[in-house]
């Protein structure tokens, strides 16, 4: 294509040039040459802006068309490959596909210390089940006795798709189906005993302290004559054995709208035994999780009669136990994708 | 909630250390964010008598004073305010003190210093400096029977802690958004009976009707506004509030005001029942009753209404409003209308103190971001039984400044409960709390914060007082004595269980094995999030559209809910390769979602549970270390997934199928995963019709926009679909005679699929073993190819459970091979 404008067929000549040269190819549409000409355009004489205009586009167009055709051939010289071989043609014997040095394998920290936790919970009788990912109003909140409008809800920060489906903003999602999946074992004079580790989302930004996607492990513990005393002796004990040493509990009063009473869990800093550090920002506590007696309407809602059985549940954190227990500083590392950070874990 | 430790005391007397009494909140009532020594900004201050006053020599603005601060020795201050005399007592900040207002947030020190040539020891401060008052303008003067030297600390009770409780804890606890409901649980923690003030018990109002000379009440919505009350107040006289009162606000966080608005605020801050003030003439020129008619209503969508502060408000029709017949005046339990507000012209006033459906009042708070200290209190939902004693509370002191109060109106919803009774045991309790309480003890317990409980035996009966609408049903007893004797203290037993073992969750052990086998290949787990940018979709060729959109993100990298794993693995390849690692697999296992895939029966998204992997090399590592396309690396990763045993018969279950020969219309999952795949360089793993991975290279213009580096494939499995085809163990019993070995080769045409012959071959030796009760394992060993034809060798070992097969038997099986695939895929033995 020729062009009439001088200025027009120079960029031309000076860009289909580059071109050849170019590694990505789609490069040359970004050419300053191209930006300058459309920048000089609202410059121009307005009977020549037409004209002039009409052959940017083109010489645009052509660019364009010069992108594509190399894209395809491209694609076309890829060589074939047969995909229903087990490796490729003509491989030498030295050279064949092969997995990596076992060495550079890792399991992501908060992967393996959920194993870790879950199997201290199987030996205490614990089953375990995993929550989901998306869910509904319903699981959320209303089924654990979250009446709407209830100002408890603001204080989960929940992501709230287009559709109204909610991102969960706690393992306790699940409670309702799990009471009602598990009731049967309380005719036959067995508990409900189950854990729920999974991933949480909570809508805040995001700091070296805080995530928007985390995990937890949700409990539940249902039976006749389940009592507070034995919520804390259960929690105290899961945390000796994840510590393997002893540190001691506290409990403060809390609110929940699903429990009933609810009491907050506060353990000794592991890492200075309670004199202060930068773990426990110097309190020698560390706040751990919620919990407290699943509310009679949350059990009556899982069709289980309050004046037959009791329960306790809860939900605590798992990426800050990890953060302890290993001395990671920044939350932020969990999800970094970074390989410094995962193969320290091989 | 700010709590003033001094303010509490007036209602219950507390001589233990702070310390302790912290320690005794956090277990037994909340917990304690904050606690601040509020007389320590008052170090070094004292009380100063004004001695001697001079004009500044170089300033006009300046006055020089001689002031003697106790010591009998006078000091000299420059001050701004040249209206003190001689004989005034104020209160002076010494040199190394700090200016107490400055305390908390960039503390201001004093020093000794000139000030136009003269030195000024010291500073005078004004109310608002001193943090006892709002006022600003002028040097505080204080009472004159005051004792030069006394400590500034010992004045109005400044030597106070702040004690900030969690408001957490009191979503269900509206009585503790007042001081007097504080001190009533501190006392029943400290296991003290607790008398609240005679005045705040009175429930009778004297003459109270619907309406009086100067005002009526039109509640159009007794359901979400239940008690409604008024009062009016004439000829009232606008001024400061007393120091005292003024400080007690400013240390809970409230500015001080005026007389009117301060004693509405320090009776909130008493009691959790807010109040409001609106100028009655203001009212009048807005209604065309008269006597002008105020009520609540209903909002109507669009009406308009500008705030205290000024804010112009567009309220929707769920917004409550207090209103004339003409107009808006206030948002009801969030704040007032800037028209009716009290002003220095204000000379009649009408008190309202009223309730509100908390949820109605939340939304409106949350609505329109106002989150005013009234809305926090009303969304926890205050008792109407108070509201009497406030209203009749507020008015009276407001009167004793002067004013006339006149007989208050009270529009209440007949339907409205007064007192409800729990009977419960103390069984009930033990069983829940694992305790062993007597019911006299617990009966104490309750007793203490005021809650009438009748015991007879094992038998409780509780009337709940009428700051308590929490206290509902037995479990909420439970809590009270719970808390109120304090957990920590119950006895700690484990549930007892029966030995029967917990099942193991098969699933999850599935997806842990799969995690360890690519972990032993040398690849890593990582973890990415759920949400992505709608530009990763579209740079991995996903559809933005398909995905979940997340509506309230606060950021556009968590916009769309991901529609498979493998855009976001993609993603972290070129920074890891940036950061000096030339060889790598990464893995993640995660779910999917997508709006084309729902249960409709659930009505919820379907979830699908995968596992994505990519492999990658920088240019001049794979040159190295490989030869042929990064497929087979993907594949050789999928296979040591499987683990070697599952691997050859899951992957003989299935048939690879061309990318873009397969259907993926049936599978919406399937589809999203396929998107970043390139069609010609990709395979379906197909069984009985159903994708179950996909596996191969990326787009050409999704490794562009990546930089994915030209050596990189992966896979995106569903683990459900894969744990299905999982085999049963199979086991063949150990060969008693040593197995023969043999190699051979089959060349076919170039455009042949591997596939073809290795089926073919398999098929044979199938049925070979069948007819035989011989076993054959067969693997390729070489596959090369020239410009016409492909050369396959295959190893394989023949064992034969009674003997070792003979070389004579070998080669004719292998001619019988020979001639079953020339006659079935024209492929001749090389």
């Amino acid at each position: 294509m020729n062009y009439k404008i001088k200025q027009i067929a120079e960029a031309k000549t000076a860009l289909t040039k580059r071109f050849k040269k170019l590694k990505n190819k789609a490069d040359i549409l970004k050419a300053p040459e191209l930006k300058r000409l459309y920048k000089s355009i609202p410059s121009l004489e307005p009977s020549q802006r037409k004209a002039f205009g009409s052959e940017v586009n083109q010489l645009k167009t052509e660019l364009e068309s010069l992108v594509q055709e190399a894209a395809n051939k491209t694609v076309k010289s890829r060589k074939a490959i047969d995909i229903t071989a087990p490796f490729d043609v003509n491989t030498a014997k030295n050279k064949k596909p092969t997995v990596l040095n076992s060495q550079l394998g890792s399991i992501h920290p908060l992967m393996r210390e959920l194993d870790d936790i879950v199997d201290i919970f199987y030996r205490m009788g614990f089953e375990v089940v995993e929550p989901r990912q998306i869910d509904d109003d319903y699981h959320m909140f209303e089924s654990l006795n979250f009446p709407p409008s209830h100002p408890a809800r603001d204080d989960y920060d929940t992501f709230v798709t287009s559709e109204g489906f909610v991102a969960p903003a706690h393992t306790s999602t699940m409670q309702n189906r799990v009471l009602q999946n598990y009731k049967h074992l309380l005719d036959q004079d067995e508990h409900i005993r189950v854990v729920i580790p999974g991933r949480v989302f909570r809508n805040e930004d995001v700091d070296a302290r805080h995530e928007h996607t985390f995990y937890q492990v949700e409990g539940v513990c249902v039976g006749q004559s389940i009592n507070v005393g034995n919520l804390i002796a259960t929690l105290e004990s899961f945390l000796q054995e994840y510590f393997k040493k002893n540190v001691e509990v506290k409990t403060q009063p809390s609110y929940f709208p699903f429990t009933e009473p609810s009491l907050e869990f506060v353990l000794t800093c592991p890492f200075c035994d309670k004199k202060g550090c930068h773990i426990c920002s110097q309190s020698g506590w560390i706040e751990w999780l919620g919990c407290g007696m699943i509310h009679p309407n949350v059990l009556k809602m899982a069709g289980i009669n309050p004046d037959q059985y009791t329960g306790f549940a809860w939900g605590g954190g798992v990426d800050r136990l990890v953060m302890i227990k290993y001395g990671i500083e920044d939350v932020r590392h969990f999800h970094s994708g970074k390989l410094e950070f995962l193969r320290q874990f091989s | 909630m700010k709590v003033s430790l001094n303010w509490v005391k007036q209602f219950v007397s507390i001589e233990m250390p702070v310390e302790r009494l912290v320690d005794a909140i956090g277990s037994k009532l909340g917990e304690v964010e904050e606690v601040v020594d509020w007389g320590a900004r008052y170090k070094g201050i004292v009380i100063a008598q004004i001695k001697h006053k001079a004009q500044h020599p170089d300033a006009d603005k300046l006055a020089v004073y001689q002031v003697d601060t106790g010591t009998g020795k006078d000091v000299q201050v420059v001050a701004a305010d040249k209206n003190l005399k001689p004989g005034y007592k104020v209160a002076w900040i010494p040199p190394g003190a700090h200016v107490p207002i400055t305390y908390d947030r960039e503390p201001l020190i004093i020093e000794s210093r000139k000030l136009r040539g003269v030195t000024s020891n010291g500073m005078l401060g004004s109310a608002n400096e001193l943090a006892i008052g709002s006022h600003d303008q002028g040097v505080a003067v204080l009472d004159a029977s005051l004792k030069t030297g006394t400590q500034l600390l010992d004045l109005f009770e400044l030597d106070d802690y702040i004690i900030e409780i969690e408001n957490k804890m009191f979503t269900h606890r509206p009585d503790c958004f007042g001081i007097l409901g504080v001190a009533r649980e501190i006392a029943g923690i400290l296991g003290r009976p607790f008398q609240s003030p005679e005045w705040y018990k009175t429930m009778n109002l004297k003459n109270n009707g619907a309406q009086n000379a100067q005002l009526a009440c039109d509640n159009q919505i007794p359901e979400f506004a239940p008690r409604f009350m008024m009062q009016v107040i004439e000829n009232v006289n606008l001024q400061t509030s007393p120091l005292k009162i003024q400080s007690y606000l400013m240390r809970v966080g409230i500015k001080p005001q005026n007389n009117i608005v301060d004693l509405s605020n320090y009776f909130m801050q008493l009691t959790g029942q807010p109040t409001h003030t609106f100028d009655l003439d203001k009212i009048k020129t807005l209604s065309s009753d008269d006597p002008p008619v105020l009520g609540p209503r209903m909002a109507k969508s669009g009406e308009t209404l500008k705030v205290l502060g000024g804010k112009s408000l567009k309220l929707t029709s769920e917004d409550i409003v207090i209103a004339t017949d003409q107009k808006a005046v206030a948002l009801a339990g969030v704040i007032g209308g800037q028209e009716t507000d009290i002003d220095s012209k204000t000379s009649n006033i009408i008190i309202e103190c009223a309730t509100f459906d908390r949820y109605k009042i939340h939304a409106s708070a949350m609505g329109h971001g106002l989150f005013t200290d009234a809305a926090t209190r009303f969304s926890k939902g205050q008792s109407s039984l108070q509201q009497p004693a406030v209203l009749s509370k507020v008015a009276s002191e407001i009167a004793s400044f002067s004013g006339n109060v006149q007989d208050p109106i009270d529009n209440k919803n007949s339907a409205a409960k007064p007192y409800g009774t729990i009977a419960t045991t103390s069984q009930f309790i033990n069983d829940r709390l694992g305790s062993n309480f007597v019911t006299s003890e617990i009966a104490k317990l309750l007793q203490n914060v005021e809650i009438s409980a009748r015991h007879n035996n094992d038998k409780l009966e509780i009337t709940v007082p009428f700051w308590r609408q929490d206290l509902a049903i037995a479990e909420d007893i439970v809590e009270e004595v719970g808390r109120l004797k304090g957990y920590d203290y119950l006895p700690k037993n484990l549930p007892q269980r029966s030995l029967k073992p917990a099942r193991r969750n098969q699933f999850l052990d599935f997806k842990a094995k799969l995690r360890d086998n690519l972990s032993s290949g040398g690849a890593n787990q990582m973890l990415t999030y759920n949400f992505v940018n709608g530009e990763l979709l579209k740079k991995a060729k996903q559809n933005p559209k398909k995905a979940f959109r997340i509506a309230n993100a606060l950021s556009h990298d968590l916009q769309y809910y991901r529609l498979s794993i493998t855009p976001s693995l993609l993603d972290h390849v070129h920074p890891n390769i940036k950061a000096g690692h030339p060889t790598f697999g990464l893995f993640e296992l995660g779910k999917s979602h997508s709006n084309d895939d729902i249960d409709n029966k659930l009505n919820l998204p379907n979830e699908h549970e995968l596992i994505a992997f990519v492999f990658a090399a920088e240019e001049k590592q794979a040159k190295k270390s490989f030869d042929g396309a990064a497929y087979y690396q993907a594949l050789t990763f999928l296979s040591h997934m499987l683990g070697y045993r599952n691997s050859s018969q899951v992957l003989q279950s299935c048939r690879f199928i061309p990318l873009k020969k397969f259907n993926l219309k049936q599978q919406p999952w399937l589809f999203h995963v396929a998107m970043p795949f390139d069609p010609d360089k990709s395979a379906v793993l197909e069984n009985k019709g159903q994708g179950v991975a996909v596996i191969g290279e990326y787009k050409e213009e999704v490794s562009s926009v990546l930089k994915l580096p030209e050596f990189c494939a992966g896979f995106e499995a569903n683990l459900e679909l894969i744990q299905a085809l999982l085999p049963k163990q199979n086991y063949k019993p150990i060969a008693k005679f040593p197995k023969s070995h043999q190699d051979i080769t089959f060349s076919i045409s170039k455009t042949a699929s591997f596939a073809d012959l290795s089926a073919a071959v398999n098929g044979f030796f199938v049925d070979f073993n069948k007819k035989t009760d011989c076993q054959t394992n067969v693997a390729p060993s070489d596959i090369y190819q020239d410009a016409t034809h492909k050369y396959v060798t295959f190893s394989i070992d023949f064992i034969n459970p009674r003997r070792t097969f003979t070389t004579a038997e070998i080669n004719v099986l292998l001619n019988d091979l020979s001639e079953y695939l020339k006659k079935k895929i024209n492929a001749r033995r090389a």
